[in-house]
């Protein structure tokens, strides 16, 4: 440890700092890197959430060749396998593959009489070969809709948790160097955002606007970014502002921006890139739980998945509709929890405070 | 003079992910009833190690290996956890390296006191233990009323007055001070250390005084024991080892602390860092750093000579170090 | 310590006044007019809207109506619902406060409960095998998405096992079909009053027992208050109200799925958090000192690490506390709870803008005092704040 500084303040006299900068980042990178790999579970985080990116990545390049829009399109596409049913007197079916009592017949149709046939559309349809996952209640491939929506899932994650950590950096930063009047309205800020009902105040707020992935997303990153975030990254950056480079570089006649930007703001982004991870958690599950309850202006997510199994009465229909519930239910759980486990990961190695001995 | 306390051949290893940390080896020596012995060494030799071990309180990580602790008799190595647990306290008691933080910070100075007596004497009642708290606080110079104070309220030396108080209470057969004094200030450091004194001497307690600072040791201990990496090197009488060391570490040692008694000596520096743990020097631990090794040293180990009634030293060519004082050039 | 709480109060008032302007605002940006919402609804007349125009204070200057729109809410005056006309939204309000805050509270209660002792003994086996199976466990129920979760507890519980009911505040039939005088709102404010009764009379007794000098006698008030407390229940329900306790059972029986079910998304948090810091906790000094001074592990364990651990853990039931009151909406609206939480759901979806900011507000007061509470605790948990420091 104390040996690699040392060989990086002689490697600072004799190359350009941004280069020694990329060296150490890159050196404390493959060390951070071997820690992790040591984490059993971070490592299954992140495997997870690599298979969900191959599932985003793979969908569009599917529905280009193997699979037909027009059946396999998430949002318009259909399919309903049809099966042909002979009507049979009530009580007498013997075989429900091809038979039908009248009276469920009449359901359909009130004219039918025993004899004729039925043509009985599947819509949901339960996983075939066709489709792996079934078909949801308007006969569009359920497998189809979960990897479009992992795409969904990702952009949204990822612009919430960058604009929150882009907020709190700076608010974190900015607070800790400038302190005094800046510092308590930032910190008194953040406190009041952390009072408010965080799903409540976005039901407000979907009530009075209409909400999309996007504008979601920045309500999210404004939201967390304002919040707790700032407040640790403000303390993380205020143990830098007070370390001697930092007198240092200011005595050497750095103005204010300067140290922000290329002292301050650069130490703090490891913790920075950590509460991203959480970020991207929260803002996935906040989306599928408003899409859930309907109040959000999205084509197709997840929660979206979950939603129209409700609206059309299946949210309570037992095991029987599984592939409605569970496929989307299990994606959001599983690739929240994964980013939170990759958040935990690294927490045990960028906090030394946790780290075994 | 008869012992309160035997350890033989002590042995005790940590083991982690790269092999065993070899903390305690083979380490004997006896306290007597009434004395005080003290144990100095280097950061890391191990000192904490053998107190530790002495109490039974070791990390998950460490183990025994062989070796024996009679205390009044019995011996506390092979004993089940249930049963070492009444002889703590109430047979040896501890005064923490790190006694700053000794106090839980929840409840007050006075009910953490009573609650070692309450688990070693149950029969005690309350104001009677308050009574014996009372007369303690007064003992090592506090007011009694304190006890029903919380430890923040309390100074540094204050603390550690009152962890003294403690390790006092259940009248134990020995007591064990780690760097009794290491994280105060040096006035009150040696008011303390003088308290101590005087209390160890009018109660006639056994104690075993540990610490780096040769000074604090030579000030209170009858006796002295140096470490090093683990080993015991040099065991003797405080009268005999201080002017003249015999163990080229202890003499080094000495040599490069401000004299305590007698005129200031010329300071000698130690060289080198302390061994590793994991893979200590073949031989005689210390002779990567000793200016008298010579080819023996590397192989074999030295073994304990008695050079003189009651102190012992392990080294080769113990004969060869000079009397304090010589080593001007 | 009064002064303490005294300052927390005031903070929290100014937090609140916060919150109002700042909806008062979000009320004025939202593009159109809300009283144009209910235009198609033929109940609502012109006069209604104006009279709701002004109660909200959309009318007259920015400033005036920022007043008129602050006092109306300080004098409980939030105007009439729109999709529970000609409800007033107080009413609404005070009928389903009480069945979110007996959720709440005793989700919050048992999440804590449960995860705080379970997260106690993890760390105390620690090193041991399962360490991953526990991690993963717990970042589960932290992180599953939790209206799907809801459902699936329904599911096993409702449907498969058939133990529960699989929602709503009470079995209907029963309700119908039975002569009473009194409504089921009575039923439960009646059961909420008993069980805050018995809380306080046992956090009372636990203060008092702690305070005694004899430590036996302090745990026999303790307990003696608990099981006195505990007969006096029963005794007070059969004398007083003998006749509403089949239907007390039945509102009880519907509040046990929801409310498990809600306190799995604290317990999850509360037991990785509890665990770690018990695991710190016990690399504290004074833990050896314990140890040394020969207590038994039990002792150690819950009087000194405990007892500690408790501090960071209680200091972070805000988030825990933020992850309840959310989940609260969620499984009102699952379990078809008729709380403020689907009250704020289904007047938002129906732009029923008054009951949703009234709504709102109580939601976030609710929020506010149970910051307060947990700052208290902790300033009666941590002695440095209590006594002088
Ligand atoms: N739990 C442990 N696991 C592994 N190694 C340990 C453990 N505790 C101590 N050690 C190692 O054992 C050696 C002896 O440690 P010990 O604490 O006994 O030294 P010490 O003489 O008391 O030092 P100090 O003066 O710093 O207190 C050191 O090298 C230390 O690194
Ligand atoms: S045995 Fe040799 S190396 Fe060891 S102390 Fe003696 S002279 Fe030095
Ligand atoms: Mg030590």
């Amino acid at each position: 440890m104390t040996t690699d500084l040392h060989q990086s303040t002689e490697e600072m006299l004799a190359e350009s700092l941004w280069k020694v900068r990329l060296k150490l980042a890159w050196r404390s990178f493959r060390k951070g890197w071997a820690s992790f790999v040591e984490n059993r579970i971070g490592l299954l985080g992140l495997g997870i959430i690599a298979l969900y990116g191959l599932m985003a990545l793979a969908h569009p390049i599917l529905l280009d060749t193997v699979w037909d829009p027009r059946v396999y399109d998430p949002i318009i596409g259909y399919d309903a396998p049809a099966t042909i049913k002979t009507i049979v007197p009530d009580g007498q079916v013997t075989d429900p593959e091809t038979q039908v009592s009248l009276l469920e017949a009449r359901l359909i149709n009130p004219i039918l009489k025993v004899g004729e046939t039925l043509e009985i559309r599947e819509q949901p349809a339960s996983p075939s070969r066709k489709h792996l996952l079934g078909t949801d209640p308007l006969g569009r491939d359920v497998l189809s809709q979960l990897m479009f929506s992992t795409r969904a899932a990702f952009l949204l994650g990822v612009v919430a948790s960058l604009v929150t950590v882009f907020i709190a950096t700076t608010v974190g930063s900015v607070s800790a160097f400038f302190g005094g009047l800046i510092d308590t309205f930032f910190m008194r800020l953040a406190d009041l955002i952390l009072l408010v009902p965080f799903l409540p105040l976005l039901i407000v707020l979907s009530a009075l606007f209409q909400f999309g992935l996007l504008h979601l997303a920045l309500m999210i990153g404004i939201l967390g970014g304002f919040g707790g975030t700032a407040i640790i990254l403000k303390s993380q950056a205020l143990s830098i502002s007070v370390k001697p480079f930092i007198d240092a570089a200011r005595i050497a006649g750095g103005g204010k921006m300067h140290l922000i930007f290329r002292h301050i703001i650069p130490n703090v982004l490891p913790l920075s890139f950590l509460y991203m991870m959480f970020s991207v958690t929260d803002a996935i599950s906040i989306e599928a739980t408003l899409s859930f309850l309907g109040l959000l202006n999205i084509d197709m997510s997840w929660g979206i998945m979950i939603y129209q199994a409700s609206v059309q009465g299946y949210l309570l229909s037992g095991t029987k509709y599984w592939w409605l519930l569970m496929p989307a239910g299990l994606s959001v759980t599983l690739l929240a929890g994964s980013f939170f486990l990759v958040g935990r990961a690294m927490d045990e190695i960028i906090n030394p405070r946790l780290r075994k001995r | 003079m008869e012992h309160i306390l035997e350890v033989n051949d002590l042995t005790m290893h940590y083991t982690v992910k790269e092999g065993e940390v070899m903390a305690v080896d083979d380490v004997s020596f006896a306290l007597g009833r009434g004395e005080a012995l003290g144990l100095v060494g280097e950061s890391g030799c191990g000192k904490t190690s053998v107190a530790m071990s002495l109490i039974r309180l070791l990390a998950d990580n460490a183990e025994i290996q062989k070796g024996s602790i009679v205390l009044d008799g019995v011996d506390l190595v092979p004993l089940v956890e249930e049963e070492m647990r009444t002889h703590r306290w109430a047979d040896i008691s501890m005064v923490f390296q790190g006694a700053m933080n000794a106090w839980n910070p929840v409840y007050k100075v006075g009910d953490q006191i009573w609650e070692a007596m309450q688990t070693h004497f149950p029969l005690m009642t309350e104001s009677e233990a308050r009574e014996r708290i009372a007369e303690l606080f007064r003992l090592v110079g506090l007011n009694p009323a304190m006890m029903d104070r919380y430890p923040h309220e309390f100074s540094g030396g204050m603390r550690q007055r009152a962890i003294i108080a403690m390790a006092l209470s259940c009248n134990p057969k020995v007591i064990i001070a780690d760097e009794p004094t290491t994280a105060l200030d040096v006035i009150v450091q040696d008011q303390i250390l003088k308290e101590l004194k005087k209390i160890q001497q009018e109660l006639g307690m056994s104690i075993i005084y540990i610490s780096h600072d040769v000074a604090v040791i030579a000030e209170v201990s009858d006796r002295i024991g140096v470490m090093y990496a683990g080993k015991l090197v040099e065991l003797g009488p405080t009268d005999e080892v201080f002017p003249r060391p015999r163990h080229p570490y202890a003499y080094l040692l000495l040599a490069s602390t401000p004299s305590v008694k007698g005129p200031r000596r010329k300071l000698a520096p130690l060289e080198g860092e302390p061994p590793n743990l994991l893979h200590p020097p073949a031989g005689c631990r210390f002779h990567p750093r000793c200016p008298f090794a010579t080819e023996v040293c590397a192989t074999d180990e030295p073994p304990y000579t008695e050079v003189d009634e009651g102190h012992i030293v392990a080294c080769w060519n113990w004969e060869q170090v000079p009397e304090l004082g010589r080593l001007e050039a | 310590m009064l002064k303490f709480i005294g300052k927390r109060t005031v903070q929290n008032i100014l937090v609140f006044i916060v919150f109002l302007t700042a909806t008062f605002f979000l009320l004025q940006a939202q593009p159109g007019d809300i009283t144009d919402q209910f235009l198609s609804n033929p109940k609502i007349t012109p006069e209604v809207r104006q009279q709701f125009a002004e109660r909200l204070g959309l009318t007259g200057t920015l400033w005036e109506q920022y007043v008129r729109y602050m006092k109306n809410f300080f004098t409980g005056n939030l105007g009439v619902s729109f999709s529970e006309y000609p409800k007033e939204v107080m009413d609404i309000i005070a009928e389903r406060l009480p069945r979110t805050l007996a959720l709440f509270l005793f989700a919050t209660f048992l999440a804590f409960i449960v995860g705080f002792k379970s997260g106690k003994l993890l760390a105390w086996r620690r090193g041991k095998r399962g360490e991953h199976v526990i991690t993963l466990t717990g970042v589960f129920f932290q992180t599953v998405f939790y209206p799907w979760f809801a459902v699936v507890m329904i599911w096993i519980f409702a449907f498969f096992l058939g133990w529960f009911p699989a929602g709503k505040f009470l079995t209907v039939d029963k309700w119908l079909t039975a002569e009473r005088t009194f409504d089921a709102n009575a039923v439960f404010d009646r059961m909420l009053l008993t069980v805050l009764a018995v809380a306080v009379l046992i956090i009372a007794a636990e203060i008092i027992g702690r305070r005694m000098n004899s430590r036996v006698a302090g745990r026999r008030f303790i307990w003696g208050t608990r099981v006195l407390t505990l007969i006096a229940l029963v005794v007070w329900w059969e004398a007083v109200w003998p006749e509403m306790i089949p239907f007390a059972l039945d509102i009880a029986y519907h509040l046990v799925l929801p409310t498990v079910t809600l306190s799995f998304v604290g317990f999850g948090g509360w037991m990785l958090l509890t665990r770690a810091s018990m695991l710190e906790t016990l690399r504290e000094d004074y833990i050896l000192t314990a140890r040394a001074k020969g207590l038994p592990d039990k002792v150690v364990r819950d009087r000194h690490a405990a007892r500690n651990a408790l501090l960071p853990v209680t200091t972070s039931l805000v988030i825990g506390l933020a992850f309840l009151i959310g989940g609260g909406v969620v499984t009102e609206t699952v379990f078809s709870w008729p709380g403020m939480g689907q009250t704020l759901l289904s007047a938002a979806s129906q732009q029923d803008i008054p009951l949703t900011i009234g709504a709102f507000a109580f939601i976030a007061v609710l929020a506010l005092i149970a910051h307060l509470v947990v700052d208290i605790m902790y300033m009666y948990l941590d002695p440095r704040i209590r006594v002088g420091g």
